[in-house]
């Protein structure tokens, strides 16, 4: 780790980053960042990045949903997410996750306004899921209206808080006076945060003008940034994860150290995922071992090296089309070793293939998956309850633990029930329709959509943002 | 060495991404005298048909592909000093850049190296690249082919513009437009009078060699 954070400072003291924004570039300049104006390139002296690291390492925050919902970032435990990718690797026409698995149809769709809702609602109701972005966006909409119109839908169908990816400064400038209607004012939103929006390096070492735009916003008005890069080795990154690992890291630490030197209030959080891609059949794996090794990496070195306590990283993956076998181990495996590794905000949960498609039932697979995985990572007490000297003698040689009290007082909270997977015999499962955990998770959706809604905003509210989503749309489309 | 020997050398070459080893067996195809298009078409491109085989068939890599074409490119170089300028070794002339505003280049990167490694001249012009870069870069080298590429959806207008550009202008019009990128759509592209879009860097190239009638 020593030796990857050392190259990073000399990646970022010798080749620099560049930063392709006049304004950005003056404030680094006058802080004693070497610039070179003309190339558009941040070279950064070493101090003052392991200033950085020291104003960054330890700090806790958290985000803040309706009704006192929150969601604490101390950097020793995890919480799950949902939300689009708009990821060059999801690749898909305007981005923002554009299909759905439809298993009632047996097809794969575009995405509409109620498939955004639902996707919204089944995140809000599933217990494990601690973030909500949604998961899909309106395909009838012409893309640069679905972030707002995503953002409208968004804080109305949930009360907890919100994850969203934006690109431009009026998308943002937009979905923050949203965000701050819904928790009643832009000062309540600064004190208690309620929306994440992650801005992305570009790889190799570049950051464009849009999301530094998008950082001098959010800094200005002291909202949290999330940093995150998605380096490619051998296409954007050595192709050794070492290498591609230290150029990651060095990308998002420079973000952050201009985030610091906008505002050393700000809160910061780090991401590095460096994405796989086979070079023989020219399509990215989530689930190739290297991919979880580099992200176990990461989250190291975020973790025991640095201490940041948001550590963000899209890590539970499948590159199957399908909820099934496949899904479900790629799930379960690339899940547990970020978990592990400790990451603090996990996602993105639901989606399948490539994150170009949501689906219902593997939400709430992963919601499943993500619980049992939580209770490996938690662990178990040991303690004078729990080693219960004076039951063993109280039982005693060859007794029935069954009868004694302690074993239902402790059976609850120390053990995990799954909901969707079978314990069952062969002969129950057959009597019981053979299902299995997609047919009960297809049972489970139409539960959750029938009978979850969550508390709209109130009218006025909801008039307030429906007019900011008609001007946008009027000024978008002009 | 005889002419089928340096033939053999030369393919063997390409297959083994020996830029130098290219650059000197062609030297030596010139000073035996040998055809130098003969040369070409029986050693280097005949080094690169094969070894796009084994990367379509999923043995070798886009690395690999991309360092044989280098190979191959080193000795090609050597030989254009004796070939008339205006005959044509090459599959056709590529432009291609990410539009102004956007700095996304991984699919255009891949693009730009599987059209070379396919037998195309590519000039990449990078990104952020403005309208009339595009336009000045096609005009400069007579390109057969402009790509154009953006991920974000405030920057297609670019492409619009330059497609316009080219169709008033008498020598230009007949260039060819491929357009593609995350913010990109066939419907898109039909609206601003592209000649073709292209959803990845294989379907680029198939597209470039029905483009230039050589597929």
């Amino acid at each position: 780790m020593r030796e990857i954070h050392a190259a990073s400072i000399g990646i970022l003291k010798n080749i620099g980053v560049e930063m392709r924004n006049e304004k950005a570039l003056k404030i680094m300049h006058e802080a004693g960042v070497e610039v070179d104006f003309r190339r558009q390139v941040a070279r950064f002296p070493s101090s003052l990045v392991e200033e950085t690291i020291k104003k960054v390492s330890g700090g806790e925050w958290a985000l803040y949903g309706r009704e006192g919902y929150k969601v604490g970032f101390t950097g020793r435990e995890a919480h799950f997410y949902t939300q689009t990718e708009i990821s060059p690797i999801a690749g898909k026409v305007g981005g923002f996750t554009q299909y759905v698995l439809d298993l009632n149809l047996m097809e794969r769709r575009e995405a509409n306004e109620k498939d955004v809702i639902d996707s919204i609602r089944l995140a809000d109701y599933l217990e494990n899921i601690k973030v909500v972005g949604p998961s899909v966006s309106d395909q009838t909409l012409p893309p640069k209206l679905r972030i707002i119109h995503n953002a409208a839908s968004l804080v109305n169908n949930t009360a907890k808080p919100g994850a969203i990816e934006v690109f431009t400064l009026d998308d943002l400038e937009c979905v923050v006076r949203i965000a701050s209607i819904a928790v009643g004012g832009i000062e309540e939103l600064k004190t208690r945060p309620m929306l994440l929006t992650p801005v992305e390096a570009t790889s190799p070492l570049r950051y464009s003008s849009n999301v530094l735009e998008n950082v001098m916003f959010l800094a200005k008005h002291k909202l949290p940034i999330t940093f995150y890069t998605m380096p490619i080795p051998g296409v954007s990154a050595p192709v050794t994860l070492a290498g591609a690992i230290a150029l990651g890291n060095a990308e998002v630490w420079a973000g952050a150290v201009f985030a610091k030197l906008l505002n050393s209030e700000v809160n910061v959080g780090l991401g590095i995922r460096v994405t796989i891609f086979d070079q023989r059949t020219l399509t990215h794996s989530y689930a190739a071992p290297e991919h979880q090794l580099a992200l176990i990496a990461s989250l190291q070195l975020l973790n025991e090296f640095y201490n940041v306590s948001n550590r963000r990283v899209s890590g539970i993956r499948t590159d199957a089309n399908f909820p099934g076998i496949q899904a479900g181990y790629e799930k379960a495996a690339t899940g547990l070793s970020v978990l592990l590794a400790g990451a603090t905000l996990v996602g993105n949960l639901g989606f399948l293939r490539s994150c170009d498609t949501f689906s219902c039932e593997q939400l709430v697979i992963d919601n499943e998956i993500v619980s049992t995985l939580n209770r490996y990572v938690k662990g178990f007490e040991v303690n004078e309850k729990t080693i219960a000297a004076n039951v063993i003698e109280e039982v005693g040689i060859g007794g029935n633990f069954l009868l004694h009290k302690h074993t239902p007082t402790h059976l609850r909270s120390e053990y995990w029930f799954p909901e969707l997977a079978d314990r069952i015999g062969w002969d129950e499962w057959k009597g019981k329709g053979e299902k299995d955990a997609l047919d009960k998770a297809k049972e489970k959706v139409k539960r959750i959509l029938e009978s979850h809604f969550p508390e709209p905003l109130d009218r006025d509210a909801q008039k307030e943002i429906q007019k900011i989503v008609k001007e946008a749309d009027k000024r978008l489309l002009r | 060495m005889d002419k089928e020997d340096i033939l053999h050398k030369i393919v063997d070459s390409v297959k083994n991404y020996g830029v130098d080893e290219a650059a000197s067996l062609a030297r030596e195809a010139l000073n035996a005298k040998i055809d130098p298009i003969e040369v070409i078409e029986k050693g280097f491109t005949k080094g690169l048909r094969e070894v796009g085989e084994l990367f379509g068939s999923g043995e070798i890599f886009l690395s690999e592909l991309i360092m044989a074409a280098q190979a191959a490119k080193a000795g090609m170089d050597v030989l254009k000093t004796a070939i008339p300028k205006e005959t044509q070794i090459s599959l056709g002339k590529v432009v291609i850049g990410t539009v102004e505003g956007d700095i996304h280049d991984l699919g255009k990167n891949i693009v730009a190296a599987m059209l070379e490694a396919n037998g195309f001249e590519v000039y990449d012009l990078g990104v952020d690249i403005p309208a009339e870069r595009f336009i000045e870069k096609v005009r400069e080298v007579e390109a057969d082919i402009l790509g154009m590429s953006a991920l974000l959806t405030t920057t297609t207008p670019c492409m619009r513009d330059v497609i316009q550009a080219l169709k008033e202008s008498n020598i230009l019009k007949k260039v060819k437009v491929i357009v593609g990128g995350a913010a990109v759509t066939p419907g898109y592209a039909e609206a601003i009078g592209a000649d073709a879009y292209a959803e990845d860097a294989t379907a680029a190239v198939k597209i470039a060699k029905k483009l230039v009638g050589k597929d």
